[in-house]
């Protein structure tokens, strides 16, 4: 397990190998400069989306087959893809928290509820879609995956524009914000619960589709 | 002497294409010669051998334990004809990774060997030579010591030296009677002289498993008008192909019993690839 | 020990190791007692199948050449002088059949054979 780790690591660092660092220090410039945490949680959904690029380096060298030939299973071949983008997202949110401390301490504003909360939402929402996107990737190659979630993504979008004023009318928002300020933990900690059960029903649903593939 | 690998009435159907009932054994301390024109079956066969793909039906053995087992695998190198780590990386990065996943990785020798192949191991795979990229799959593959070696079309496009060089490092494998090759490859002449047997497969079917040398000295090619070669026996003769110039020639399993039985035909010794190109290609001739 | 292989002789490879060896052993190169190289490791060095040099050692054992120990290894037997013996018998009728050939194809009769014979053993003498 430490070795497949080792290589979707040592993978991923050779192709962001120089995007990472600039990204890092882009953000933090953005973030001091504009006081503006958008740039931190753009960071987070980044980085997610950044760890699923390992599939198409192995789509590109028969690395599944290869695999097949060493004494792992599939259960941790899929599993250290899923642990990576867990380390990508965390480490991202980590450092997402960390440059917000500093900015705040900088402006002396606060906010840190805010803070903590946007990272968190971030980090639920693009949890939920990229572990989504794995078992669609495997199923159907990586490039599909994107594609095909771009559209259901431009979807809802558009389906928002269009309909988010009606729906804002029938759907008890304001109920629900109340509920948020109200109660923030039990918010916080259902959002990472339901992000949590998403990634293990997606790990399960990814390896039984791994288990078929042919090489 | 038991059978590394032992595939019994292998079966597995793709969409115009079937594999039918493949017999193969890899015996310790043998180097098996699998050939065959493209397509016909052998990649598969050796993908159904690790447990790459799932067969449609037949039995597979690999060191007693069904393919894909875990403890057998550890004891299995395979080196395909592609590379199979991303190029961006390096053989350093390789040593890391594998010694995480094999538990019988012995990093001392992989860079050993990577040294005495001249391979720089901090430079990224994709600036290897196809030549060098190869050593490093071999040496990749020969790095956890494994017992039984699976090479696919590995030594295809590559020059004379290194292939000799790699000719040398099979038989240096095969010094421990306890290990075995299977070697599936185009280069018929690297088979002729260093294989132990010869495996053919023709169009998804099994056509014979035979030691080398007695299939080289025992098979003879006869030519003749086809009146002259009717007159060879039916079991005698294992393919014919007749017309042009060149008259009719046949395949004949007992080239001994043919000079007797024609003594005025021309009856050669033969070689693999004069043998594949009698029993044809794709499509009958 | 050395062994050179010819691809082209027509000769099967076993015959050409089992002939080199044996005249090796008959000519005194390899002594009694004296080790050979194991099966795979000649194999190794000649690039060639190991089947091919089990064979032909297997050949020279049954010719009263060699011996195998298992796990030891094989080594030149005690040479029987018998054998040596008929070897150089066998050598001499091969040579005399050729000489008779000629002979008979040249047109030359048995007399004058024999005629030529003698001379060139008072000869040797």
């Amino acid at each position: 397990m430490r070795g497949l780790l080792r290589k979707e690591l040592s993978g991923l660092w050779s192709l962001y190998r120089k995007t990472l660092p600039m990204l890092a220090i882009l953000y933090a410039v953005l973030n001091l400069a504009t006081k503006n945490d958008f740039f931190l949680y753009f960071g987070v959904w980044m980085m997610l989306f950044y760890s699923l690029s390992g599939m198409s380096l192995d789509e590109s060298c028969g690395w599944g087959r290869y695999a097949r030939t060493l004494p792992v299973n599939d259960w941790q071949v899929v599993g250290a893809k899923f642990l990576v983008s867990l380390i990508y997202s965390g480490g991202a949110a980590l450092y997402g928290a960390v440059l917000g401390v500093i900015q705040r301490l900088f402006t002396g504003e606060t906010g840190y509820a805010d803070l903590i909360g946007g990272l968190l939402a971030v980090l639920v929402v693009s949890m939920i879609m990229v572990f989504a996107m794995y078992p669609v990737a495997f199923r159907f190659g990586l490039e599909k995956a994107r594609n095909g979630f771009l559209v259901v993504w431009v979807a809802l979008f558009g389906g928002f524009m269009l309909f988010g004023s009606r729906l804002a009318k029938v759907l008890p928002l304001e109920a629900v914000v109340e509920s948020m300020a109200a109660r923030p933990l039990l918010w916080a900690g259902g959002a990472l619960l339901t992000a949590v059960a998403v990634m293990v029903l997606c790990y399960i649903a990814s390896v039984l589709i791994y288990q078929k593939k042919e090489f | 002497m038991s059978n590394l690998v032992a595939v019994q009435g292998l079966v597995k159907h793709y969409k115009g294409f079937t594999l039918d009932q493949i017999d193969l054994t890899v015996p310790e301390g043998e180097i098996v010669g699998l050939i065959g024109e493209n397509g016909a079956g052998k990649t598969t066969t050796i993908k159904a051998i690790l447990g790459v793909i799932h067969p449609d039906g037949g039995t597979i053995q690999v060191m007693g334990k069904d393919p894909g087992d875990r403890t057998a695998l550890e004891k299995v190198g395979v080196v395909f004809e592609d590379s199979y780590f991303y190029g961006g990386l390096n053989a350093h990065q390789v040593d890391r990774i594998l010694s995480g996943i094999r538990r019988d990785w012995d990093s001392d020798k992989f860079r050993k060997d990577c040294n005495a192949f001249d391979l720089d191991m901090k430079k990224p795979i994709k600036d290897f030579s196809r030549g060098m990229r190869m050593k490093l799959s071999l040496t990749t593959a020969l790095a956890s010591h494994p017992r039984l070696l699976l090479m696919d079309e590995a030594t295809s496009g590559l020059d004379p030296v290194i292939r000799g060089e790699i000719l040398d490092i099979f038989l240096t494998f095969i010094q421990d009677e306890g290990c075995g090759i299977l070697l599936s490859s185009h280069i018929t002449t690297d088979l002729e002289r260093v294989a132990d047997q010869i495996a053919y497969i023709h169009r998804g079917k099994l056509l014979f498993q035979q030691g080398k040398d007695a299939l080289l000295e025992e098979t003879a090619v006869v030519r003749g008008s086809a009146a002259v070669l009717d007159r060879l026996p039916q079991e005698l003769v294992l393919v014919r192909r007749d017309g042009g110039l060149s008259g009719s020639a046949a395949l004949v399993k007992d080239g001994a019993a043919a000079r007797r039985l024609l003594p005025d035909a021309v009856i050669d010794r033969t070689s693999i690839d004069e043998m594949m190109q009698l029993y044809g290609g794709r499509e009958e001739a | 020990m050395e062994v050179y292989i010819s691809n082209s002789s027509g000769v099967p490879i076993y015959a050409q190791i089992t002939e080199q060896i044996r005249a090796k052993i008959l000519t005194g190169e390899l002594k009694e007692g004296d080790a050979l190289p194991s099966i795979r490791v000649l194999a190794k060095e000649l690039r060639i199948s190991v089947i091919t040099t089990k064979r032909a050692y297997e050949d020279l054992e049954q010719a009263g050449f060699i011996n195998t120990l298992p796990g030891k290894g094989s080594f030149v037997a005690v040479q029987n002088p018998e054998i040596h013996r008929e070897e150089a018998l066998r050598k001499v009728e091969a040579h005399l059949t050729e000489a008779l050939e000629a002979a008979r194809l040249g047109g030359i009769g048995p007399e004058e054979v024999r005629e030529t014979l003698n001379l060139l053993l008072e000869e040797g003498e």
